[in-house]
């Protein structure tokens, strides 16, 4: 009976053991694609503030004062191209990066 | 007890027989000494002994076997625990361990204020395993059209390598196209992505030949990505993680798994306000004159920092193909010419250095023309007696040659060296030149009349700049740099925060400083004042400067052509304490108009000077803390 009992105990230790670890395997994984992110966004924000890309917006708005300032950074920014995808896949996955509950932005399923 | 021979009807009573045969055999055992004969009598009719001995013969095989077949596995287990277990436990280790490689984000570029030249972002790979297609036409069929492949092709492709367990398919793909694969629903073993990294350069084609490129391998190539290639890299890592025989991970190996060390940031002397600036007043020569190439330099003389470099043609590097072979020469470094008049403020310094040629002395320039040896010497207007300084004002030929007269060749060629010429300035560019120097031992007459004109010599447009900033140091010949040496604590990079340092400077005194601001301030001064190089001057600046025009090499006749020319003009401001020196060097302008320095490329290297000067006092701000980009943005616009 003892022997059970500490056999039945070390099991469940063992399963604990691997579930810690699984958790840390995720946050370690939860850290990456946030790191990507952050790159992406970086990314983003560097081309979006880009001197001559600046310059090449402030010339058009200039140019046609009664366009919409959003129409004009569409078709000035290439930008905004090159991270279509990136920008789908944040919109597909509900816009926001959600905190507490982590959800992988470019893979809306969830973590593969 | 029963007759031998009375039938058994039950098994009780056959066990019952059994006993009382036993205990008569017992019985029997006893009497055994005491009455021999009555054992006599009875031993051929003894029955119940039989299966007894039978019995324990089968008794006996069945330990044997079992005995047998203990010490077999005993054995074995022996065999597998001790003899073979280094093998065994190989054998378990490669088939449940296994590692990924986990590649290392190569580092980012920014330019002195932070921006960001050059980073990496993660993206996917996409392979096949056509040992594990059943049928390849069906995956090309769903796959070609996502990824834009020919279908035909990319089953060939997998046709032709039906044994392989890893094909690229296509590297570097979007997350829409992964997305897309993932919702066909391919054989998970047919088909996998790997995590690679792509190279992005968010302010596009600028500084372009500053920073290089890195190729689908992720190696650098040209500029500071190949000069730097080990320290942006960083080092790839390891996981090693443990699958059940399913092979479903089950666990990482932490202890045995090793991470990536991401590549170091990188923090050029680059200011990209003044590179963008000088690239498109660059690209505003190319369109009026046309030239073969065009290159500028934006250095800070003290430092040595160059605060922009480009050269043309171009490439950009978000679009590779079809850039031709010249677009991808960094003209800066790899281009020799020479330096024809601009190199003639270095003879005389170096003159009046070694006391051969006083400041206020007047030389006999023989109204234009002057014999010199078996070579007859002309300057384009006649000039009498110059002073030095109108020498270089006026930048006579003839002037120039009598003061080569009193260096003497010896003399001469220790200058060209003091000044750096002969050498590669030690930038952190991969493919310098070091220029054309002949040895002195090959020098002759005509070389004494030759090199304090700047001919006879080539040179790189940064050996030239770096020449010229000893001239507006103060005398000191410094190395130029691209690493910028200082931390820039408030910048936010994604790659290790560890700063990559320059290498020390090489710094030699090659003049007085009395005479190397004389220099600047007197004679080259007025060049931009009253001389060759008017068409430069800057209302409200006190700029100095000096021209260069130079002839080409006729490779056909191979003597100097009347046509081509390499046409120069360095300049730096101001003039009182130089804070800011910029090059323009443009070879063989051919659309029509008067192919000088002074009317070629003056007229930009002002432009840019101009605009580096408010620039540098910005950055000087800056470094008190109250710059802001905004105020970057608006003096880029003016």
């Amino acid at each position: 009976m003892l022997v059970v009992l500490v056999s039945m105990a070390g099991v469940w230790l063992e399963k604990q053991t691997l579930e810690m670890r699984r958790s840390v395997s995720v946050q370690y994984y939860q850290t990456d694609v946030l790191l990507d992110l952050l790159v992406r966004l970086r990314l983003e924000t560097q081309q979006l503030t880009a001197p001559a890309q600046m310059a090449a917006m402030q010339d058009l708005q200039q140019r046609k004062p009664a366009k919409p300032s959003t129409s004009t950074q569409r078709r000035t920014s290439r930008v905004a191209e090159r991270n279509e995808d990136a920008s789908e896949a944040l919109e597909s996955s509900g816009q926001r990066l959600p905190l507490l509950r982590f959800q992988n932005p470019f893979n809306p399923e969830g973590i593969d | 007890m029963n007759a031998p021979n009375e039938v058994l009807e039950s098994d009780d009573e056959m066990e019952d027989a059994a006993a009382s045969r036993a205990s008569a055999s017992e019985a029997s055992s006893e009497g055994d000494n005491d009455n021999d004969v009555d054992t006599g009598t009875n031993r051929g009719t003894d029955i119940p002994r039989s299966p007894r001995v039978e019995r324990s013969w089968r008794f006996s095989l069945i330990s044997v076997f079992m005995v047998l077949g203990w010490a077999v596995l005993v054995t074995r287990l022996i065999q597998l625990q001790g003899a073979q277990r280094q093998l065994m436990n190989d054998r378990v280790t490669r088939q449940s361990i296994f590692s990924e490689l986990i590649p290392a984000r190569p580092g980012e570029i920014l330019d002195r204020n932070g921006q960001v030249l050059a980073m990496t972002i993660p993206c996917d790979s996409f392979f096949a395993v056509p040992e594990e297609i059943e049928d390849p036409w069906g995956f090309a069929w769903q796959v070609g059209p996502i990824l834009n492949l020919n279908t035909d092709e990319l089953y060939h492709r997998i046709a032709d390598n039906a044994d392989k367990r890893f094909v690229w398919i296509q590297r570097r793909i979007s997350d829409k196209k992964v997305s897309a694969i993932r919702s066909l629903n391919l054989p998970k073993e047919a088909w996998g992505l790997r995590r690679e990294y792509q190279r992005q350069y968010p302010q596009g084609g600028y500084a372009s030949h500053v920073l290089g490129i890195r190729n689908i391998d992720n190696i650098g190539q040209g500029g500071l990505e190949q000069s730097l290639h080990d320290v942006i890299r960083g080092a790839d890592g390891n996981r090693v993680m443990t699958r059940d025989a399913r092979g479903k991970v089950m666990e990482v190996a932490a202890e045995r798994s090793e991470p990536p060390t991401h590549g170091q940031t990188v923090i050029s002397t680059i200011d990209l306000l003044t590179q963008i600036e000088t690239e498109r007043q660059l690209d505003l020569l190319v369109e009026k004159w046309q030239p073969v190439g065009a290159c500028a330099i934006v250095m800070e003389p003290h430092s040595g920092e160059i605060l922009a470099m480009a050269s043309r043609p171009a490439f950009c590097p978000d679009a590779l193909l079809n850039v031709p072979d010249a677009a991808w020469k960094n003209l800066s470094v790899s281009a020799v010419f020479e330096p024809g008049s601009t190199f003639k403020p270095f003879i005389v310094g170096w003159a009046i250095q070694h006391n051969v040629l006083a400041f206020d002395e007047m030389i006999d320039c023989n109204f234009g023309v002057y014999r010199m040896g078996p070579r007859v010497l002309h300057d384009h207007h006649s000039y009498g007696a110059l002073s030095v300084e109108d020498v270089l004002v006026k930048s006579s030929n003839i002037g120039m040659a009598k003061i080569g007269e009193r260096i003497g060749l010896e003399s001469l060629y220790e200058a060209t060296r003091a000044f750096g010429f002969g050498r590669r300035t030690g930038v952190e560019l991969p493919g310098e030149l070091s220029g054309l120097l002949r040895p002195a031992s090959k020098w002759d007459v005509y070389s004494i009349g030759s090199i304090p004109m700047g001919q006879e010599l080539a040179v790189t447009p940064l050996q030239l700049i770096t020449a010229h900033a000893a001239l507006a140091n103060g005398g000191r010949l410094i190395r130029p740099r691209l690493l910028k040496r200082a931390k820039s604590s408030g910048t936010n990079t994604v790659s290790d925060q560890q700063i990559v340092e320059p290498g020390a400077d090489v710094q030699s005194v090659v003049l007085d400083a009395d005479i190397a601001e004389w220099l600047v301030r007197e004679p080259m001064k007025q060049v931009v004042e009253r001389g060759t190089g008017k068409s430069a001057r800057i209302p409200g600046m006190s700029m100095f400067g000096k021209t260069g025009t130079a002839q080409k090499l006729d490779l056909l006749t191979g003597t100097y052509s009347d046509t081509a020319w390499v046409v120069s003009f360095v300049c730096g401001a101001p003039a009182e304490h130089p804070e800011v020196l910029v090059l323009v060097m443009v070879d063989e302008p051919t659309a029509p108009g008067i192919h000088y320095g002074g009317t070629v490329s003056a007229p930009t290297a002002s432009r840019i000077l101009q605009f580096a000067e408010t620039r540098v006092h910005s950055l000087a701000i800056s470094r008190s803390g109250s710059d802001d980009q905004s105020s970057g943005i608006s003096e880029f616009r003016r």
